[in-house]
């Protein structure tokens, strides 16, 4: 339950939360939706215009629209949230034991990575294949987002 | 750790979810708790004792 700057009304919590900005303390998404917007056009506009021909900007910006909205949008939404006014959300995520399972998923998931890129050194060497390193990196951002997930579900499994 | 978390708080007709809004945990967290799957944190264990009004040793035991 959270307070108004005078302490005196009480605030339901909302779905999405409230914004932590002005004294009416409105639903989130009134500040976080425009921030979110003008930070995806920021970005977009600096992804056409960085390692893009003129002729080819127009569709460079329409890609960047596409590709930064989502996380641009959950940006400003986490900067502009006040956590406490979210339903559901419990006061002190760090004493729960969701957060143990995180804590063992994101070590295991450690070990799993060093064992990984130790094995797909030792094959890209012996067979001589060449892989670009985006490509290696985006796909060990995959592989430990996958595994992360994968780690967690079995960690709430076994409790 | 063994405790007796389930018997008191049947005791008083709580539920689960009733029990973890009063320590502002989840639900699962009280669940892992009553279970012994769980050891709480030294703070969480002390909102445990003062939401039963009892002392920490008499909710838990090793």
């Amino acid at each position: 339950m959270t307070h108004d700057a005078d302490g005196t009304a009480a605030r339901e919590r909302l779905r999405w939360g409230r914004s932590q900005w002005g004294r009416t303390r409105p639903a989130a998404w009134w500040h976080a939706a425009p921030l979110g917007i003008v930070l995806t056009v920021i970005l977009s506009i600096a992804f056409s215009l960085i390692g893009f021909d003129a002729e080819q900007r127009r569709l460079a910006l329409g890609i960047g629209l596409l590709c930064f909205t989502g996380p641009a949008l959950a940006l400003a939404w986490i900067v502009v949230v006040d956590r406490s006014t979210i339903r559901g959300a419990v006061d002190r995520p760090e004493e729960t034991v969701e957060n143990i399972w995180w804590d063992k998923a994101t070590q295991h998931t450690l070990y799993d990575v060093v064992v990984v890129i130790g094995v797909g050194a030792a094959v890209l060497s012996l067979t001589g294949w060449e892989v670009t390193a985006v490509t290696a990196l985006m796909a060990l951002a995959g592989l430990i987002a996958a595994d992360v997930a994968i780690r967690y579900v079995l960690a709430r499994r076994a409790g | 750790m063994q405790n007796s978390l389930m018997v008191r708080r049947q005791e008083r007709g709580w539920s689960q979810q009733f029990l973890a809004e009063q320590l502002g945990v989840s639900r699962q967290t009280v669940i892992s708790i009553e279970k012994g799957r769980f050891d709480p944190s030294l703070p969480l264990a002390f909102r445990l004792a003062e939401v039963f009004g009892c002392r920490i040793e008499d909710l838990f035991s090793p």
